[in-house]
């Protein structure tokens, strides 16, 4: 008899440990979302005016970190000579525009609810400075229609919506106005991981069981939620 | 065919959650360096994960300074190798298939603890050395050749989900044949009738050793169970190990004999079927079997592909000549790595120890069972399937 209810113990205690280890499963499926960046920028971007307000184009000028412009040698160096030369670095930024063209090439400007298309890039300059080492990319995008930055306020961000690439604006300085209106005036918006862990937390609090966590509950969105903007006023 | 329409039924569900989700990012958005495959986190943990990614972020970014650092500075060896652990210890709590394959192994199977978490520890140092492999061949062989570093961790990643999922289908295939030959050896028992338990043990026992292969595993366990028994009839078991005829008579033996009033004195004869497979349960006599088969399986699945940091931690040190700072860094991370899948595998098997003492009966228990048994195993499959056919689809 002992045994017998020992046997359909286990079993239960299997049930249940299914249960506890199906919810980890889950989890950790499910982590499989949540990456988090590998690739760190230093990243400036010039907006480029005319006086009648209208804007004219954005330059992106981004300083890759040492381990990523490390970890780019290897796969670009045709001749292996152990640096990257002109016609390598010429390759590297093929490959990287070409890829970025699906995120939009990092790069989403907004008058409200609307984004503002833009044009893709016409050249993608990739350097390598030897004493940082690290890459430099620059590439300029102008806009697909005429933006009147007097009538509406414009928001600029730099975000990979995949979050590998993290991009960093330390300050307001790394948004320069160039060629626009001196009434044009920035707010430099740097939203703070640790108040959105804890709305993010709170949410999760009053979660019930009949009512869906609402989004954005993904890291998709998340990558936006966190990005550094700015946001131009000439109006 | 119950197997087959059970695989049918299986397959289509697979296919429909698969044709359910969104498809995934597996090449990095940058186009150089292999990215974590993703899918849209949803559910209630998606809060907890954005934490663990903020920590995982911080981390990471101070690893790489204090890496960096290196090159001008002599030292920080035991920063690099503290934040490195640290940053171990995150990453495995966010991306990665890893702990998803490993619990829901165990789940599936009867693993002991000490080898969840040895398995652990095993994959993780398989991963940093996969990285070190990678990054060594990246440097010294693929160099120039056309093929690059980014396509040898891809490879090693498409590889590894392909292992996944394969281990997933053999152990599914494994727990639906032994499911059904456990619910054959219900749907004989009404038939034998409750008044005649030595009718009905033959036929139990018969289904209960469908292979002969399984003699001298379930003499083995017969004796762990019944020492006084085991005795009376260890000649004729020890005989049974080549062929099962002689192996089920032995067995039978007892039940129909000494022992018929006590392995079945429930009025349910279901309850008796419940009873009955404990002594050589085929799913867990194979699992035994294969130990060290899905035991490779679990570790080559999980620690195959080298993880994004790791590569590019390594790479760096290479070039900047910091060969120790690099291997002792990724080596810190693995570590770092395995606590954090250990925990969790220990996680799920006290809670296997803790629900021994809250026990339940009936059939109702049994059959939750049998689909978390098999759910367990088909989560590795659906797993192995996602991520193979968002890998290939971002490629």
């Amino acid at each position: 008899m002992r045994q017998t209810r020992s046997v359909r113990s286990s079993r239960i205690a299997h049930a249940i440990a299914a249960v506890a280890g199906g919810l980890l499963s889950t989890l950790a499926g499910a982590t499989a979302a949540a990456a988090h960046p590998h690739v760190f920028v230093d990243a400036r971007m010039q907006i480029i005016g005319d006086k009648s307000g209208h804007l004219v184009a954005i330059r992106n000028i981004w300083w890759m970190d040492e381990l990523f412009s490390a970890s780019v040698i290897p796969d670009f160096d045709a001749n292996a000579n152990g640096r990257l030369d002109s016609d390598e670095l010429k390759a590297v930024g093929k490959q990287v525009k070409q890829s970025i063209a699906e995120w939009s090439y990092y790069t989403f400007l907004s008058h409200g609810a609307d984004d503002i298309a833009m044009q893709p890039p016409g050249d993608f300059d990739v350097i390598y400075s030897p004493s940082k080492g690290k890459l430099l990319f620059t590439f300029t995008m102008k806009p697909k229609h005429p933006v009147d930055l007097t009538k509406e306020a414009v928001t600029f961000s730099v975000y990979d919506k995949t979050y590998f690439v993290a991009f960093d604006f330390p300050d307001e300085g790394r948004f320069e106005l160039k060629n626009l209106p001196d009434k044009c005036r920035k707010q430099f918006v740097v939203p703070s991981p640790d108040d959105e862990a804890k709305r993010w937390m709170s949410s999760i609090a009053q979660f019930n069981s009949d009512q869906t966590v609402p989004t954005p509950s993904d890291g998709v969105d998340f990558s936006k939620v966190l990005a550094t903007r700015l946001e131009l006023d000439c109006r | 065919m119950r197997p087959k329409s059970a695989g049918l039924m299986s397959l289509a569900a697979t296919g429909l959650i698969l044709a359910a989700l969104h498809p995934a990012f597996a090449r990095s958005s940058i186009g150089i360096g292999t990215a974590d495959t993703m899918a849209e986190p949803s559910g209630p943990f998606a809060g907890l994960l954005v934490i663990v990614t903020l920590y995982q972020r911080e981390f990471f970014d101070a690893l790489r300074h204090a890496l960096v650092a290196m090159r001008t500075q002599p030292g920080g060896f035991l920063t690099l190798v503290g934040l490195s652990f640290v940053y171990g210890i995150f990453h495995a709590a966010g991306p990665g298939h890893g702990k998803a394959v490993i619990s829901a192994y165990m789940v599936a199977n009867e693993v002991q603890l000490r080898r969840g978490v040895f398995l652990s520890f095993v994959s993780a140092l398989l991963q940093a050395v996969s990285a070190v492999v990678c990054v060594g061949l990246g440097w010294y062989v693929l160099r120039g050749t056309g093929v690059s570093m980014t396509n040898a961790t891809d490879t090693l990643e498409l590889a590894s989900y392909c292992l996944v999922a394969l281990f997933g289908a053999v152990l599914l295939t494994r727990k639906l044949l032994a499911l059904v030959r456990r619910r054959g050896v219900r749907l004989a028992l009404p038939l034998a009738g409750a008044g005649e338990p030595a009718a009905f043990a033959p036929a139990a026992a018969g289904t209960a050793f469908p292979s002969g292969g399984s003699g001298p595993m379930a003499a083995a366990t017969f004796r762990m169970r019944h020492p006084s028994l085991a005795a009376e009839s260890a000649a004729t078991t020890v005989s049974g190990a080549g062929g099962g005829v002689a192996g089920r008579a032995a067995l039978v033996r007892p039940a129909s004999s000494g022992l018929d009033a006590s392995v079945c004195a429930a009025e349910d004869p279901d309850e008796c079927g419940c009873g009955r497979p404990h002594m050589a349960d085929p799913a867990q006599l194979s699992g035994k079997r294969l130990s060290l088969g899905s035991a490779m399986s679990v570790v080559f699945s999980t620690g195959l592909r080298p993880c994004a940091g790791a590569i590019v931690v390594l790479t760096f040190s290479l070039l900047n000549s910091l060969y120790l700072g690099g291997l002792l860094s990724v080596l810190a991370m693995s570590l770092g790595t395995a606590i954090t899948v250990s925990v969790l595998a220990t996680l799920a098997v006290f809670a296997k120890s803790l629900a021994l003492r809250a026990s339940g009966r009936g059939r109702v228990a049994a059959l939750l069972q049998d689909i978390m048994e098999v759910g367990g195993a088909a989560m590795i499959l659906l797993l192995g399937l996602l991520l193979v056919g968002a890998t290939l689809q971002g490629g």
